[in-house]
């Protein structure tokens, strides 16, 4: 039984040497991690929300998305793209949230190892929309996001 | 004899995994649960230094109340709203609009003679309205000629 196995880790590993194509190492959310070549576990990188500069008005379209973003990993991540959930407002009842939408895309955002209270701007993302009512003013828009990164090279 | 071939296997297998051109990867999709980020809207401020002068309206020869103001310092103003009473403490009401934040005067027209009025002016920007300006005071002439 023990040689048997020698043979199958003997067997997994030249599959492995000899792909010769991408290898990667895919960690969970939660940071559960397994990998060919690697055995880092992801720990949790937490992006919250911040109060940026303000731009919204009725009609405009170039509305930034501000947010700060902490990596305890030991490594830089990527984010290469992001996806707009829902949209909360402060003050639902005279600004519903509705009158504002989130666009989703792309983005190049590094964080290094161990950076904190890193500041980040998704510009150009967010509009107002042209009847947004005169409650709208001064008001805050809280984004639900799901990025997409990966370890740095 | 076998553990020397083992060894030796595993060392080749490793090395290769080194020189792989293809840089080790780590990947998430929905890798930060929680994320957030927000968006912030801004206030349309008023206009200012509002100006009010009793006067006689060229155009249809009457009592008129020349208006100037200074120009709200929110650059996405569309326009403005001209309010009006007869009394200080109000009831104002809109009595006309001006397109264009770059426009900052205009003429009250239609009023009778030797009446004092009373003025407020507002930004506007779609829906949103800003403040009012302070309340100012002109009194039309007697004659117009």
């Amino acid at each position: 039984m023990i040689k048997h196995r020698k043979r199958v880790a003997i067997v997994a590993a030249l599959v492995i040497a000899t792909t010769g194509g991408a290898v990667a190492a895919y960690w969970t959310a939660t940071g559960t991690g397994s990998g060919g070549a690697s055995s880092l576990s992801a720990q949790a990188i937490t992006v919250t929300a911040t109060t940026g500069t303000a731009d919204l008005y009725p009609g405009f379209t170039g509305g930034d998305l501000s947010f700060t973003a902490a990596n305890p990993n030991p490594y830089p991540v990527t984010f290469t793209a992001y996806t707009a959930g829902t949209v909360t407002s402060s003050d639902a009842v005279n600004c519903p949230a509705l009158n504002v939408t989130v666009a989703s895309g792309t983005i190049s955002l590094t964080v290094a190892a161990g950076a904190s209270g890193v500041a980040a701007t998704l510009p150009d993302v967010v509009t107002m929309i042209a009847l947004a009512p005169d409650g709208c003013q001064n008001k805050s828009f809280t984004v639900d996001l799901t990025l997409t990164g990966s370890q740095s090279p | 004899m076998r553990r020397h071939v083992t060894a030796v296997i595993a060392a080749v297998a490793l090395t290769a995994l080194i020189s792989f051109d293809t840089p080790v990867r780590a990947l998430w999709t929905q890798l930060v649960p929680g994320a957030t980020g927000e968006a912030a809207s801004l206030t349309l401020t008023a206009p200012s230094a509002l100006a009010a002068t009793g006067t006689c309206s060229i155009l249809v020869i009457g009592p008129a109340v020349d208006l100037e103001w200074t120009a709200s310092s929110s650059t996405f103003a569309s326009g403005y709203e001209i309010l009006r009473s007869t009394s200080a403490s109000g009831p104002f009401v809109v009595v006309g609009t001006v397109t264009g934040s770059s426009t900052v005067s205009a003429t009250d027209i239609g009023l009778l003679p030797l009446t004092t009025y009373h003025y407020r002016v507002r930004s506007r920007a779609g829906a949103w309205m800003s403040p009012v300006t302070s309340t100012v005071s002109a009194t039309t002439p007697l004659v117009c000629l």
